[in-house]
């Protein structure tokens, strides 16, 4: 029993004294952890600040106030009320629309976009958008040019343009309903522009479609063209993460798991792997075995160094979330606890595959590497992995990660398990079981001489 | 001048296959950038391409015809399939296991639509599809007019239908960039150093200078060979070609070598040891991964993040690289600015290291 208290202790000093392995175990997964949160949680929560560029072909003005003059056909009885601008976005009650007869006024509908837009970004709560206009006196088809090469380097996220002639386009087309004169007309066109390989410019152009296509349903609902109750009411909402537990989610609830399940994860694949190898690389293994000190003395010494070090970055990574990220969960119940062993014991067996099939440090930490990004990425530990095609899919249903972390997850409450339980202790199970039997068969504490 | 040219290419040559046996070396440049092809490549390529799955639920017993013309909307589109659900709870689960994208349930008064609060990314495009969708479902039902159409063009230099993959593999090429060239200084010439390689060499004939460029020369065959396979690897399992401008692509890979050399050789002048300089280039080159844009674009990072994306060298390498691959975020002049400034900075770093560098221990 002293022999294994000192092993332990010799390997822990090590590690206290050991700046960079410190940095890996303890700082990198909290500096993992402000990122994504900051990163990932943003796009949850909608805290997001678009830039957009508006450039207006279609009027001159560009102030909704000026138009009291009507020139458009009237079309339909029935006087707008103001509630009905609500959907197009915080801000639009206060436009000042009286009649129905102004929404055909000649300019009335790019302006009313404009309008609806510049709310939008004029409101303190919902201000996700920076609205970009050209100045009064600004040749626009220049101000377009010049937004389209700030689009290209990133500094805008989508360019809207509203074309001359779309009210009239709106406008022929409205008309050809109730007439039936001549050709049917197109629809008036919208041009967005954006960069496909920019995630938030993709975000920016579906929302200014979006915005687009409830414009465009309610003008057919205030140009008499539908029954506002002939169309369908659609609500938007999300399902429940964990069964009968409510609508509420926390990106952070959803990631610290993963964390947890990383940090354990270097301490079997990087920690144990690196200094396995390097003690085995220098001969010190072979030294220390000449001595009174056993294999299993040695190997138990181990096992409770990297118990502490998983403890001590479970800990660390426990306390950030709870004080920077208001994480409550109870880490510390029976089955979490025993998911997180679970899980820590795969790693170590994991990594006693790879030094077995390795002679090198250099070799043993490559493969360790090799196995650490796969089995992480794939295992759905910081963002959810579906629909993968072919063998990344295979990959995905025999990693233990994968069922490691739905396990974890479930345990503490805060996602219910895509995969059954017994799956999730089985796969991880075999993965177990076979790499005890594959180290029993070819491991060796000393590569090169005596098993 | 032969004599020179015989020396450094004998030097360049035993360099090259030295480090060609080193595994982790190996790993780095020629591996890392691949595993993270095949993960981040499937995962964004499924995404652009994958079919969207829906679960419907019909929760009202009044048929008004509705739910059947759903099923047919979402059967004429080649991007959705569906599976019908007997219960919401049913409809969430699949949702919630993954085995869906959204969830569609009718009610007598309109459709109730559910989405994954975990996927984040993903949720603005199902929401798009949702709004198309209930788009045509209103033009057919209650004839809803097209009145305002709306067409997006994708402005991104003239790669065609460049989307988040294409933006992937510049950030990945910079990356085997980074680890080709981080390592030369901090980690080979320090253990070189530490080994006393470097003292019987000092005590030959051996020009140092030369011994350094063909050190440094050492490194470009694999950091060429790792964008190559990035570029035929990508082109085979995802079928991408890139409009490279060969004649800047060949000396770019040059230049971003040498610019991340020049960063891990000032990192020898903080450290002592081989292991402590290659702990802090891992350390280095992990946060460029993070903040440089190649994991997740800059633009992802809250601002202040984003603010130290603009002092790591690797963020101007992917920019760079973005551009001669023809994926837009540059104009030619800040192009040619920034690599300019890049190759300054680091010929100054360069020869401030090599004055104090030491030999000897």
């Amino acid at each position: 029993m002293k022999a294994v208290g000192m092993i332990f202790l010799q390997n822990f000093r090590q590690y206290i004294r050991d700046h960079y392995t410190l940095f890996w175990s303890l700082a990198f997964p909290l500096l993992l952890m402000v990122i994504l949160v900051l990163v990932f949680g943003n796009l949850g929560q909608g805290d997001i600040n678009f830039q957009i560029s508006l450039v207006n072909f279609a009027d001159t003005n560009g102030d909704i106030n000026d138009l009291d003059m009507f020139s458009g056909p009237q079309i339909g009885p029935g006087v707008l009320e103001r509630d009905d601008l609500s959907v197009f976005g915080p801000g639009a009650e206060g436009l000042e629309i009286e009649s129905r007869a102004d929404v055909f006024s000649s300019s009335m509908i790019p302006v009313l976009i404009e309008e609806m837009l510049v709310s939008i970004a004029q409101d303190e709560e919902h201000s996700w958008l920076e609205l970009f206009r050209p100045e009064a006196g600004t040749d626009r088809l220049e101000f377009l040019e010049r937004e389209k090469e700030l689009l290209r380097e990133g500094q805008r996220h989508a360019i809207l343009v509203i074309p001359p002639g779309l009210n009239e386009q709106v406008m022929a087309k409205i008309g050809y309903h109730y007439t039936g004169i001549g050709s049917q007309p197109g629809a008036g066109e919208i041009t967005i522009y954006r960069r496909p390989e920019s995630q938030y410019s993709v975000i920016a152009s579906e929302v200014l479609a979006g915005i687009i296509g409830e414009f465009n349903r309610q003008t057919n609902v205030y140009s008499g063209l539908v029954d506002r109750s002939e169309l369908l009411a659609v609500t938007e909402g999300y399902v429940e993460v964990v069964e009968g537990a409510g609508f509420d989610f926390s990106y952070t609830d959803y990631l610290i798991p993963g964390i947890i399940l990383m940090t354990l994860m270097t301490s079997g694949l990087q920690i144990l792997v690196e200094k396995v190898a390097s003690l085995r690389e220098r001969g010190i293994l072979r030294r220390y075995y000449a001595t009174p000190l056993s294999k299993s003395h040695y190997f138990s010494g181990l096992i409770v160094y990297l118990l502490v070090v998983s403890l001590l970055q479970l800990l660390v990574v426990y306390g950030a979330g709870r004080l920077f990220f208001n994480f409550e969960r109870n880490i510390f119940q029976l089955q979490a606890l025993g998911y997180m062993g679970y899980a820590l014991l795969v790693f170590i067996v994991v990594a006693f595959v790879i030094l077995s099939f390795t002679d090198s440090m250099q070799s043993g930490s490559a493969l360790a590497q090799g196995a650490f990004y796969p089995l992480m990425f794939l295992g759905g530990l910081f963002f959810p992995v579906t629909n993968l095609p072919g063998i990344l899919g295979i990959i995905v249903r025999l990693n233990p990660v994968t069922y490691l972390i739905n396990g974890l997850r479930e345990a503490l409450g805060v996602y219910s398990s895509p995969t059954s339980s017994a799956l999730n202790l089985l796969i991880p199970g075999i993965w177990l079981i076979a790499g005890i039997l594959i180290s029993l068969k070819f491991f060796t504490w000393n590569p090169g001489g005596e098993g | 001048m032969k004599r020179i040219l015989n020396q450094y290419f004998r030097i360049t040559k035993t360099l090259c296959f030295n480090f060609f046996r080193d595994r982790m070396a190996l790993f780095f440049v020629l591996a890392l950038p691949l595993i993270f092809m095949i993960i981040f490549g499937f995962l964004y390529a499924g995404e652009g391409s994958g079919q969207f799955r829906a679960a419907v639920y019909q929760n009202t017993a009044a048929d008004n015809g509705i739910y059947g013309e759903l099923l047919d909307v979402i059967s004429a589109r080649e991007s959705l399939t569906y599976r019908e659900v007997s219960s919401f709870e049913e409809g969430q689960k699949m949702v919630r296991d993954l085995q869906a994208d959204f969830f569609i349930q009718l009610q007598e008064n309109g459709l109730e639509v559910f989405y994954n609060p975990v996927r984040i990314e993903d949720n603005p495009a199902l929401e798009q599809q949702i709004n198309s969708l209930t788009a045509e479902l209103d033009r057919q039902r209650a004839g809803l007019q097209e009145l305002i159409a709306v067409n997006t063009v994708n402005e991104a230099g003239s790669q065609e239908s460049s989307g988040q993959l294409e933006f992937m593999f510049p950030g990945l090429i910079a990356l085997g960039l980074a680890s080709a060239g981080l390592f030369v200084f901090a980690e080979t010439f320090m253990s070189y150093r530490e080994k006393k390689v470097l003292k019987r060499m000092a005590a030959s004939p051996m020009d140092r200078k030369i011994f350094l460029i063909s050190l440094m020369s050492s490194r470009l065959p694999m950091a060429f060979l790792s964008s190559l396979l990035v570029l035929g690897v990508g082109r085979m399992l995802f079928g991408i070609t890139f409009v490279v401008s060969w004649p800047l692509f060949v000396p770019y890979i040059l230049v971003g070598t040498v610019v991340m050399m020049s960063f891990g050789a000032l990192i020898t002048l903080f450290t002592s040891t081989a292991e402590s300089a290659s702990q802090v280039a891992s350390i280095f080159l992990t946060i460029m991964i993070f903040f440089s844009g190649i994991y997740f674009p800059r633009e992802f990072l809250p601002s202040y993040f984003y603010r130290i994306s603009f002092l790591l060298p690797l963020s101007y390498i992917g920019r760079g690289l973005r551009f001669i691959m023809d994926v837009g975020e540059l104009s030619g002049a800040q192009f040619l600015l920034e690599t300019i400034i890049l190759l300054a900075a680091s010929g100054l770093i360069i020869y401030i290291v090599s004055v104090r560098l030491r030999w000897v221990e």
